[in-house]
């Protein structure tokens, strides 16, 4: 099982990868408070699991994509399924990043075992995205 | 790293005191601890219950309480009612206290997370998209002012109290919505529940589940 993380391009060209810290904010709202802080946005948002790597909203490089329309922000996030019963324990955990386009949003999820898919979604919580650059 | 709880009242509703519900179960009856709840209706006693099985619910001051019970009485249009032991009444936060919900969510995290898309739902037991067999179930957020209203979580077939049929599992409009919350590292949620056999016998491809995102 390979860990799943983002890692963000910023607009001044710094790295910031995932990182879990105890007792601290959440990386990710760590990232959104230092880019809301500094007049920062997100140049490229990727997620990695082992060698694989997945660009959310990735204009590609190519002359026939020049008019495709750049995202307004990003967002990424985790998500758990849980059991109570029989007895407590977490059946499944996954990850996404997604970009924000007006009033939806394209992500791409992938899950601990290996599982990858897509959703787009309309009710995008305004409070995780971070603009883009 | 994220750590999960569910929780109950093990004291009187006025100074609850949340007590995991570790391993065991949480079990709908009649009247008392083992008795049955006649089909089409609604439990009227709620319990822990243990792997043996037995009631794991304490027996009175000095040895906890029993679980709180929240049985549904209206779930269909008008006003949403529960008999908290003492008649019906509205669901509101006003007439449910905090102590007196069925169980408490307590989701940790050693980071400070913010919650959003959280469901509380019924299955199986099996497959988290798939209903409860034989079993009506409706819960309650408290907490949320503009939610006065028993949301239907499973009805597996139209006999019983609930006659719609194929509701329940982790799917949209079939699963109770959990409040978004802001960074924190300790996340609560207070829920009623009611559940009622479709038929007579026990009741046991039946299980509770949360999913929930974090950020």
């Amino acid at each position: 099982m390979n860990t799943i993380k983002w890692i963000a391009e910023l607009s001044n060209g710094e790295i910031i990868e995932e990182q879990w810290e105890d007792g601290k904010l959440s990386p990710w709202l760590q990232l959104k408070k230092h880019c809301e802080e500094n007049g920062l946005g997100i140049k490229r948002l990727k997620l990695c699991q082992g060698d694989k790597v997945y660009y959310a909203g990735e204009k590609l490089d190519d002359s026939r994509f020049s008019s495709a329309i750049k995202p307004v922000g990003y967002i990424a996030g985790k998500k758990e399924e849980v059991q109570l019963v029989p007895e407590i324990k977490t059946l499944a955990r996954y990850a996404y990043i997604g970009a924000v386009y007006g009033p939806f949003a394209f992500l791409i999820w992938l899950g601990e075992d290996n599982e990858v898919w897509t959703e787009v979604r309309t009710n995008i919580n305004k409070y995780q995205i971070i603009q883009s650059s | 790293m994220a750590i999960w709880y569910w929780k109950y009242n093990s004291n009187v509703v006025a100074t609850p005191t949340w007590t995991d519900m570790s391993t065991d179960k949480c079990g709908f009856f009649g009247t008392n601890y083992g008795d049955t709840v006649t089909a089409a209706n609604w439990q009227s006693s709620t319990h822990r219950r243990t792997a043996t099985p037995s009631d794991g619910c304490g027996s009175g001051v000095g040895d906890g309480y029993h679980m709180k019970n929240t049985k549904a009485v209206n779930t269909g249009s008008g006003t949403s009612t529960v008999d908290l032991g003492a008649g019906a009444v509205a669901l509101t936060d006003a007439n449910v206290a905090a102590g007196a919900v069925t169980m408490m969510l307590h989701f940790n995290h050693t980071t400070s997370v913010a919650t959003q898309n959280g469901y509380f739902y019924c299955y199986d037991g099996t497959t988290t998209t798939t209903e409860a067999v034989g079993v009506d179930a409706v819960a309650w957020e408290r907490g949320v002012s503009s939610a006065q209203t028993w949301i239907v979580i499973n009805d597996d077939t139209t006999s019983g109290v609930l006659t719609t049929g194929n509701i329940g599992g982790n799917n949209s409009g079939e699963r109770l919505s959990l409040v978004n919350q802001s960074a924190a590292l300790d996340h609560y949620w207070y829920l009623c529940v009611s559940a009622s056999p479709e038929t007579a016998g026990e009741k046991t491809s039946f299980a509770f589940g949360i999913a929930i995102e974090y950020y």
